[in-house]
Order: structure tokens, then sequence, then C-alpha cells
């Protein structure tokens, strides 16, 4: 998602309610049901950074967002908007990568919780083999 | 106010803080129509400009001559939430139009900013601190350039130059001109091309004209005139381009060369009267082109967008005087001598 707008910002300087019309599109970013919601926040006369924010915490169970995400993609849309064009892009670059940390995390997380799971696995077996001898 | 001046109106309303907008929105219809200018300053009473002149408007939605500390007061926050509105929220999209003093919303109305500038390398980079706000509310007066038509547009084209002072209605008679001519007004359908540096004339907004300027017109919007001047000659094939406000003599030999190339030019300039234009660089460039056929002198006050002077500036050496088809009589040097019975 931060890619596509980036892209946009620095292609087109699209402004963000069109951006949100755009990524609506997109079929990757079917799943951020949250998106919908803040267009409609806008074509009620929100701010942007109100709409957003007030549609993350609205979707957030529902997007698979933790807190902590959420905060995360808030603070994003604090600054999309406010700035040059310079200033935007540096902006999507750095909660492109706090996001990407998060993610690194959560896969590093997953990949040890495997482990754990195999090797319960492995001793449930054994302990049933156990248990008919 | 009929529905169209009213969603018209209702666009500017969007722009303004609830404060704001609930003292405009309940004034009185009538005084609702006459408002041209919304004048918004930082800690400064609230003014609005209608033709009858500047007025400050009260916490129970009148307005007053007389100014009072207990005016409503409009913050320097209001000011910051009224940009962004205008900007869609997206300063990155309109920098250009803010370094440059202005914004352009949904409806063709235009908002002046000040503020104070971020200067690099000689250069506007950013404005900060945004203390006054003018909207000027758009209003576009179908058939204010007939005048102009019927005199100067029949039988055919005609390189002009509209001229006046500030708020004479250049801009208003220039795109009504082009909505004429754009929409077969005189008889033939002329492909029209507007270069609209600071659109101003078509008022784009997200790629659709706020003001109808005809079915057959290209407009180039924000491009600087002389792009638009190029692009236009070399992609569009005019009839006629229209271009606002000429300031400098890059802008007038991109019209001369255009004017060369067989097409036609109607642009506006400012000054105070045809003396003034003649005196003024790029006023001068145009008239001594020998080019131009006629220059318009627009009136103000209670004459605004009417014509005070046609004056006919193609000279022909031999001749000392000469009538147009409609029996105005002109000097060798372009004065208007006698007007029609």
């Amino acid at each position: 998602m931060i890619k596509s707008i980036k892209a946009q910002i620095s292609f087109s300087r699209v402004p963000v309610n069109k951006i949100i019309d755009n990524l609506i599109t997109e079929k990757e970013l079917k799943s951020l049901r949250f998106l919908k919601s803040v267009k409609n926040q806008l074509n009620s006369g929100a701010s942007f950074y109100s709409a957003w924010k007030i549609s993350v915490e609205n979707f957030v169970g529902e997007c698979g967002f933790s807190g902590e995400d959420a905060q995360v993609i808030t603070g994003f849309a604090e600054q999309l908007g406010g700035t040059d064009v310079k200033n935007q892009l540096e902006n999507c670059d750095t909660y492109a990568e706090i996001l990407s940390l998060k993610i690194e995390n959560l896969k590093a997380k997953s990949q040890s919780k495997i482990k754990i799971y195999n090797s319960l696995g492995i001793l449930a077996g054994a302990l049933v083999v156990i248990l008919f001898i | 106010m009929n529905t169209v001046q009213l969603n018209s109106f209702n666009n500017v309303l969007t722009l303004l803080p609830l404060n704001i907008k609930n003292y405009i929105f309940t004034l009185p219809e009538q005084t609702k129509l006459s408002i041209k200018e919304i004048r918004l300053r930082a800690e400064k009473p609230i003014v609005i400009v209608t033709e009858k002149g500047s007025s400050f408007l009260t916490a129970n939605s009148k307005t007053t001559y007389i100014y009072s500390s207990s005016l409503p007061k409009v913050s320097l926050k209001d000011l910051t939430e009224i940009v962004k509105r205008a900007c869609d929220y997206s300063v990155y999209s309109h920098q250009e139009d803010i370094n440059s003093g202005f914004l352009t919303v949904k409806g063709g109305h235009r908002i002046g900013l000040c503020g104070t500038a971020v200067i690099e390398k000689g250069k506007i980079v950013s404005v900060r601190d945004i203390n006054c706000v003018n909207i000027r509310i758009a209003s576009q007066k179908f058939g204010c350039a007939n005048e102009i038509v019927k005199n100067v547009f029949f039988p055919g084209l005609k390189n002009t130059v509209i001229a006046g002072p500030p708020m004479c209605g250049k801009t208003t008679v220039l795109r009504d001109l082009a909505r004429q001519l754009s929409d077969g007004e005189t008889g033939n359908y002329y492909k029209c091309v507007i270069a609209d540096e600071r659109n101003e004339i078509a008022c784009v907004t997200n790629g659709i004209c706020g003001c109808n300027v005809g079915n057959n017109t290209d407009v180039l919007s924000a491009y600087s005139k002389l792009d638009a001047i190029n692009i236009a000659l070399r992609t569009m094939s005019p009839d006629i381009v229209f271009c606002d406000e000429i300031a400098n003599a890059n802008e007038v030999k991109a019209i001369i060369n255009g004017i060369m190339c067989g097409v036609n030019f109607v642009v506006t300039a400012h000054c105070g009267d045809f003396e003034e234009l003649k005196t003024r660089p790029a006023g001068k460039l145009l008239l001594d082109s020998g080019l131009f056929d006629c220059c318009i002198m627009l009136g103000t006050k209670e004459r605004i967008g009417k014509i005070e002077k046609i004056i006919s500036i193609k000279s022909d050496k031999n001749e000392k005087s000469r009538s147009d088809n409609y029996g105005n009589n002109y000097s060798f040097n372009g004065e208007l001598l006698s007007r029609a019975n």
C-alpha cells in the first residue's frame, strides 16, 4: 500500500482523496477494508487524518492489525499530505521500513513457533506410543 | 440565488471551519448572492466584499462598516485548515500554486494566499504561517462578451488585446469570448485553446473545467504561457488561442510567433488606460508588432466588463482614417474618432 502511495505522489502528485480511490481498486489491497471507510468519511466532510484514524480504529480486528500496528498505520497518515513531495516520499520510506521490520519480526516469531509446535507434536506422538506400550 | 449559483457558493462554504461557515451561511440570501470576496486574516474580523465595498461580519450574521473589537475573528488555525481543505489535504500536489500565492478550488473559485515565504537560492520553495486568505467567488457571466463578438468577431477571427485595470472583468470577458467562439455563436465552431497558466480562466480541478469555456476548447492548465503556446501550435492546431495577463517580452514573442503561424490570439493586459498600455514593455511590443487588429478597453466601477473603447491598432500608413463595418471611424494611429449612431 505504501509503495503504491509513494508512486502516486512521486509520479503524478495525486491528492490523497484520489489516492484512496485508487487504492480501493487495487486487488492486492482488497483485504484492507478500512480504506473504503476512509473514503466514506472523507465524503462526509471529515479531514483526511481523522477519516483515516477513525477507520483504522474501527477495522483493527477485521484487518488483522494489533493495537501497535494500528498506531503505526495511524502515525503514517498524520504526515500524509501535509508537506512537500520530498518529505512525503521520505515519510513513505520511513513507514515502509517500520512495517517491513514488523513483518520480519512476525515471520521470525512464527518460525520459532513452528519449531515449538513440531517438537510438541513429536513429544505427543512419543507419549502415545509409550502409553500403548 | 438559483441552484447552480447556490451549489457553487456552497462549494466555498465547505472550505470554511464550522464557526466561520455558520456566520456566512446564515447571511440573508441577497447578501450571499452579492458576495464577490471573503477575506480572512489572522486575528482580524471576517471581511466580505460586495459591489458596495468591504464590510465586517458580526456575530449575529449581519454586516457592518464599523470596526469593533467584539467582531468575531479568524485564527491562524482556521486559515491553516482552510488551506488544507482547499488542497484536498494534499499540500504537495498544490505546492507550485501555493508558492505562486493562489489555489483554485472546485467551482472555479480562486483563493489568494499570503504568508511567510521560505526562500532557497532566491526561489520560493514553500510558504509557511499563512496569515491571509482571500476567497474570490467565481461567477461566470454568460453573454458578457456579446458586444465584443458583435463588434469585433463578425465576420471572422481577429487578433485582439483586451485591456483594463485590475477587477474590470478581463478574465470574465475572455472566458465568455472563448465559450462563444468555441460553441459556434458567431456561426462557426472555432477550435479554441486556452493557455491557463494560473488556472483562472477554465478553473480546472481534478481534470474537469469548473467554468464553461465551450465544447470545442482545449485547456492547458498550469503550463507556463510559453510552453502552452508552443504545445498548442505544435499539437492542437488551434484556430484561436486565449491568454490572460501578458506581462513580459518572451510571452509576446511567443504570441507573435503564433500569429505568424496563422493562429489568432486574444490576450489580456493590465493597464489604467490605452496610453499606459502603449508605455508598458509588453503592451508596447504587442501594439508595435502591427499584428493585432484591435484593443478593447474595459470599464470599471459601474461599467465593469463593459466596453469603454474599441481601438483599431492595425495600421496602414496610407490611411488617414477608416471605418469598420458598423460605421465606427478610426484615425491612422488607432484612436477611435467616432462611434456609429
